[in-house]
């Protein structure tokens, strides 16, 4: 597995994590142990989307990085899409 | 497509958290069916496609992604259901995820090739979940309908003392 899809199987563990936790929180907003871990894990999950946005690119077009030099570029249509594999 | 047309006339704000966020994730699950089938078919030779029994579909639509059914039929909207009747769409949407979860189990019966069964098995666990929040879901709009009424309608739904309420159940 490229360090691309090793870091892309780490964000999308946590951004599944956030998904399912939601999930649980719609039907259990009251649940503060929930909520907690939540938070917890949002905060992490924003770091590892900034960090693997600035090193492979967008994973959605509104990930740009507006400081980065390469901005003006569209970097968004640059394959491969994620159905077209390694 | 049921969940997220559903949620627009639900009364209560969890349920709609539930149907929009069960609905987006429904969406992302197209995706992925849409691109195991996309890798499948890609690379078919003529020989392939007419061995495999491929050759059916070949001929309506190449080796294009379009929705239908194991069994040919097209995907159509009279599939789902959006009832306005919270009642009658939690159960709607209950069936759905067991109907999903035994198309996944049949698929998992038929299918050796790892990388088709290790997406399916997630996504057939995925069902298992939804229903989970579906029935936490029926359990509290019975509760908001009436806490004294266990029975699966609102009864108080069409007396003249709750006219004002429209369509709000």
């Amino acid at each position: 597995m490229s360090s691309r899809n090793a870091d892309l199987k780490t964000l999308q563990m946590y951004e599944f994590m956030l998904h399912d936790t939601a999930l649980f929180l719609d039907t259990h907003p009251d649940n503060a142990k929930a909520l907690e871990y939540y938070k917890k894990y949002k905060a992490i999950y924003d770091e590892a989307r900034s960090e693997f946005t600035r090193k492979y690119g967008p994973l959605a077009h509104r990930d740009i990085n507006i400081d980065k030099p390469d901005s003006m570029k569209w970097q968004w249509i640059e394959g491969p899409w994620p159905w077209e594999g390694m | 497509m049921r969940y997220l047309n559903q949620r627009y006339n639900t009364p209560y704000d969890d349920i709609k958290g539930v149907l929009t966020d069960i609905g987006t994730e429904e969406l992302a699950h197209m995706e992925m069916i849409a691109a195991i089938v996309y890798q499948l078919t890609k690379n078919l030779t003529i020989d392939e496609i007419k061995k495999s029994g491929f050759d059916t579909y070949f001929v309506d639509h190449t080796a294009g992604i379009y929705p239908v059914s194991a069994s040919g039929t097209p995907w159509r909207a009279e599939y789902i259901q959006s009832k306005g009747d919270i009642i009658t769409d939690l159960h709607e949407d209950l069936a759905a995820e067991q109907k999903a979860r035994t198309t996944y189990d049949n698929i998992l019966r038929l299918i050796d090739d790892p990388e088709v069964r290790d997406p399916i098995k997630f996504l057939r666990e995925r069902e298992i979940v939804h229903y989970q929040r579906f029935g936490e879901s029926l359990r509290k709009a019975q509760e908001h309908l009436d806490s004294g009424n266990f029975y699966a309608f609102n009864p108080s739904f069409d007396r003249p003392e709750n006219a004002h309420r429209k369509t709000k159940i």
